[in-house]
């Protein structure tokens, strides 16, 4: 029986993690962002319009993340139940849950730290994965290692900020909505009830994983300080996250065990308080996050781009203003459309068979309304950000 | 010598952290922050038309709350200040000494706060000390505004008496602790809804200690009653709309208006009324407003674009934040660890701690370090309960010398760190904030009190100071009589607007109509202050008119103030 666990579980948990993060993949996030175009043009992978497939790469890393996670601490502890808690935070956690949904490079980081904790246990694991973790940054993401440090109070202010309860908890990234559930911040709200109990338990009790622990959250605060300061929040705190999910996942452990000790009520109280907290979670994610953030994904450069492609035989023009559709163009189709200026366009826009697609502050140069224009491109909640103009 | 057998040598240190305190709290006081700031003038000013008359600025006969500029002070700390002015005269010092007083007594009860719960005379001079250098409390405790620390300090004092009386059951303790919580009331609006929570829990408390007379409760009681009744004859109405004004759950606040845009987006079905309510976004966004005041963004970081009655300094360092996390956890350990004695003490002290956030919680621009006050005094508290428990952790390391190291380095990093924060408090704050507070209304009061008797008029508007007013009758502690006598006003949705007084006259704006209206002054020797965008506005006309003896436009007016950021012109006219 136990060693029927000992593999149950783990694939158990992740086949859960695959069917959770990798559920309705195609429709939220609902649009190609800029970043994953350049990404995938880097891997010189290709895809018929409007197939989001490619994101199962992270949805698969993310998932050996949270599987690896159970492997590593069932390893330490030799405790089925702390282990899956901590995999289904990993799993169901917002900053994970929308990263698991989005093709990015960061991910792979975490995945590479807990093999090297699996594989090189007793082989000083936190300073390979120090390595691991600038080289990686240095070779994949950003060659100034140092350049926060010519700013330490920016540096430090910006570190702080981060690990604001309300930015953790409630709000998300300040700078960026791309990866923002609406109302929700890297982590759930009853998270932070569980972040309590898990500091208490790593910290003040005898604890296998504190070391751990500490060890990724040094790890993180060395990965937040060599990114670039311009860098979203989402990815540059994924490592101090992780660190803090094991925390979370710990102190739901040391709640519920307590919990249970006390009275089965509170316990049962505390799941549904959970699982309500995962539903308004999940509803705002499905039904609200497209429409909070289409503007930092591409959902209107999508629509022009397919509008372009529907239209082989016509002569579509871009200005400087309304470029970055191209970037879509050419990763669609492998072509793209031609460049004019707005004086150019004043008469090569108007002719037969031939179309410009601006930006809404361009049409007073044509003396235009945006109300007078038919075919406009919209992000997915309304506003309208490209404009078709022709005959 | 040991300090924890040494009375002496106890006390010796004790009267210096505590006479260091007062030191920092008292040295250029009236300079530091810069002042007054509006609501200074006002306290100030009150306080000093109650000295003189027994009535407030308005001439109302010792009013329970004052209606100021319309924004009902709390009474207590105008009360307490009118014997200083009396005493002293009206000026910056008087204006903020209770203040100063009350944040140096706080020094002395967080000294005995730890002592009567721990006994512990590291961990007592320790917090102790961090209050007495605290930057948070040394603002608060130099700026009048209004008696926010005074209402820390009575919360403060209310909370050490009752935790001596737990100790000695002595019943005078219980009720002076009531009675401060009470006062704390009447002096800023965090205490009352911090004290009316606590005085429930302290009387929880009481009722199921066995050892407790439980006769010696009519009295506080009483107190409450008495307390309760001053409330309701303050104006309901200045509460109320106080509460409107700077609530989260006034009408068309952006909570309310976040619910319509997320049922809009799902039409309004089913899901969405159970999801996006007023319950779950009010519990999401108080819990979100609770959280943030145990945030390192609040703890640590300076506040740069904050009211200017708001602290810009934080209420940590940077190296003292973890002591704080762990000194939290540690005393939870403590309280839920079997076989506690002092546990009653202990509750009321996380009670306490957790209840002081609520003010700021249920308010607009959450967290505010000023609503948020009764939590000083708690900061430093855990920071020294958790740097005693790191010392003991490091004393368990086998290697001694990497133990003694690293409390070395810690208490290096905290003098430093303390050290450079006071010279900040001291030297660059009241340069580089300087302009937040009122620099041109001092202008203007120097520039009147030289020329005084030369001039009809002095005439300035509300874009130099939302309430001008009040500054000239804070400056020359102008006789309440003549003022009350001579004011004409208006009062428009609760707000008073004072549009003259004496040889003062005050418009919403120096405009075109208004020189118009200036210029019915005849024979009338004008002094106009301007700021910079009325006198780019008005200077052509004043030119046109004729208003100015200056008339050459070619020669250029210098400002009297010439900080970009608080231009301000004088102007002399000679009305024909």
């Amino acid at each position: 029986m136990k060693k029927l666990l000992f593999f149950l579980i783990p694939v158990s948990l992740f086949l859960l993690n695959i069917l959770i993060k990798g559920l309705f993949i195609q429709f939220a996030p609902n649009s190609i962002s800029l970043k994953e175009i350049s990404l995938l043009n880097q891997l010189g992978w290709t895809y018929p319009i409007n197939d989001l497939s490619f994101r199962f790469i992270s949805v698969f890393v993310s998932s050996c993340i949270a599987t690896g996670s159970y492997l590593f601490i069932y390893n330490k502890t030799k405790n089925y139940l702390l282990g899956s808690i901590i995999c289904l935070v990993l799993t169901f956690t917002p900053w994970i849950f929308i990263l698991s949904r989005y093709l990015n490079i960061y991910l792979p980081i975490i995945l590479g730290i807990i093999l090297i904790y699996l594989v090189f246990k007793n082989k000083y694991p936190a300073i390979l994965s120090g390595v691991f973790l600038t080289c990686y940054v240095f070779f994949h993401i950003n060659h100034e290692l140092f350049s926060q440090f010519k700013d330490i109070t920016r540096l430090s202010d910006s570190l702080f900020s981060m690990l604001d309860l309300r930015l953790l908890f409630f709000n998300g990234d300040p700078v960026s909505y791309m990866f923002n559930t609406p109302m929700t911040g890297f982590f759930l709200f009853i998270d932070v009830i569980a972040l309590f109990g898990g500091l208490y338990a790593v910290y003040l009790q005898k604890n296998p994983v504190r070391n751990f622990i500490t060890w990724i959250l040094i790890l993180g605060i060395v990965f937040f300080t060599i990114t670039s300061p311009d860098e979203l929040l989402s990815l540059k705190g994924i490592v101090l996250f992780y660190g803090i999910s094991l925390i979370i996942g710990s102190g739901y452990y040391f709640l519920f065990v307590n919990l249970n000790k006390k009275n089965k009520l509170f316990t049962v109280l505390f799941m549904i308080i959970i699982v309500s907290n995962l539903i308004f979670y999940q509803e705002l994610f499905i039904s609200h996050f497209d429409k909070h953030n289409s503007f930092e994904w591409g959902y209107a450069e999508t629509k022009a781009s397919e509008y372009i492609i529907s239209h082989p035989s016509k002569t579509i023009y871009l200005t400087d203003e309304s470029n970055k559709i191209n970037r879509f163009l050419q990763y669609f189709t492998k072509k793209s459309a031609t460049i004019i200026t707005l004086n150019n366009a004043k008469i090569e826009c108007f002719q037969s068979n031939t179309s410009c697609i601006v930006r809404e502050h361009e049409l007073a140069f044509f003396k235009l309304e945006k109300d007078q224009i038919k075919t406009k491109f919209s992000n997915f909640d309304g506003l309208p950000v490209y404009f078709l103009l022709n005959r | 010598m040991n300090i924890k057998s040494s009375p002496l040598l106890l006390s010796l240190v004790f009267s210096v952290i505590f006479l260091f305190g007062i030191f920092l709290r008292f040295y250029q006081l009236g300079s530091i922050p810069p002042g007054p700031e509006w609501d200074e003038a006002s306290v100030g000013y009150n306080a000093y038309s109650i000295a003189q008359t027994g009535k407030d600025e308005h001439g109302n006969k010792l009013p329970l709350i004052f209606p100021a500029f319309g924004d009902y002070k709390n009474p207590l700390y105008i009360y307490l200040t009118a014997p200083i002015v009396k005493l002293f005269g009206l000026n910056m010092v008087t204006a903020r000494f209770i203040n100063a007083l009350s944040g140096s007594l706080m020094v002395a009860i967080w000294f005995f706060i730890p002592q009567l719960i721990f006994s512990n005379l590291t961990l007592s001079l320790l917090t102790s000390f961090f209050v007495a250098v605290s930057p948070l409390s040394l603002f608060f405790s130099r700026i009048a505004g209004d008696g926010m620390m005074l209402s820390a300090f009575l919360i403060s004092l209310g909370l050490m008496l009752e935790l001596w009386y737990i100790k000695s059951h002595k019943y005078y303790l219980f009720y002076g602790s009531i009675f401060a919580l009470i006062l704390s009331m009447f002096s800023y609006n965090l205490g009352r809804i911090v004290a009316p929570i606590f005085i429930i829990i302290i009387f929880i408390s009481f009722i199921l200690d066995k050892k407790s007379n439980k006769k010696i409760l009519l009295l506080p009681i009483i107190f409450c009653l008495i307390g309760i009744f001053i409330i309701f004859q303050q104006s309901k109405l200045s509460i109320s709309s106080r509460l409107q004004y700077v609530g989260i759950f006034g009408r068309e606040k952006g909570t309310v208006l976040q619910i319509n845009k997320y049922r809009d987006q799902d039409k309004n079905n089913l899901i969405a009324k159970i999801l996006h309510n007023k319950l779950t976004f009010f519990l999401i966004t108080t819990s979100s407003n609770y959280l943030s005041h145990f945030s390192s963004d609040f703890l640590v970081n300076k506040k740069i674009n904050v009211p200017v009655s708001e602290s810009v300094f934080p209420p940590l360092q940077i190296i003292m934040l973890p002591f704080y996390y762990f000194g939290i956890l540690y005393g939870l350990q403590i309280l839920f660890s079997k076989g506690i004695i002092n546990k009653w003490m202990l509750i009321l002290v996380f009670s306490l701690f957790f209840l002081a956030p609520l003010p700021s919680t249920i308010t607009e621009g959450s967290p505010s370090s000023k609503r948020n006050l009764a939590q000083l005094g708690f900061f430093e508290f855990f920071t020294s309960l958790g740097l005693v428990w790191g010392i003991n952790q490091i004393k368990n390391i086998k290697n001694s010398i990497i133990s003694k190291i690293t409390n070395i380095l810690i208490s290096i990093f905290i003098i430093i760190s303390i050290g450079i924060s006071i010279y900040v408090f001291f030297y660059i704050f009241p340069k580089e904030f300087g302009f937040m507070y009122a620099r041109k209304e001092a202008k203007i009061c120097e520039v009147i009190n030289r020329n005084y008797q030369k001039y009809d008029y002095f005439i300035y508007s509300r874009k130099i100071n939302g309430v001008p007013y009040i500054f000239p009758l804070f400056c020359f502690s102008v006789n309440p009589h003549t003022y009350v006598s001579s004011r004409k006003f208006r009062i428009i949705e609760g707000w008073y607007y004072i549009d003259s007084f004496d040889k003062y006259l005050f418009f919403d704006e120096i405009n075109a109509e208004n020189i118009n209206a200036i210029k019915q002054l005849y024979g009338k020797k004008i002094l106009l202050f301007l700021n910079e965008n009325e006198f780019n506005n008005s200077i052509k006309q004043i030119y046109n008119d004729k208003l100015s003896p200056q008339t050459d436009p070619n020669i250029p007016i210098e400002p009297i103030i010439q900080d970009p950021k608080n231009i301000l012109y004088q102007l002399t006219l000679l009305i024909q």
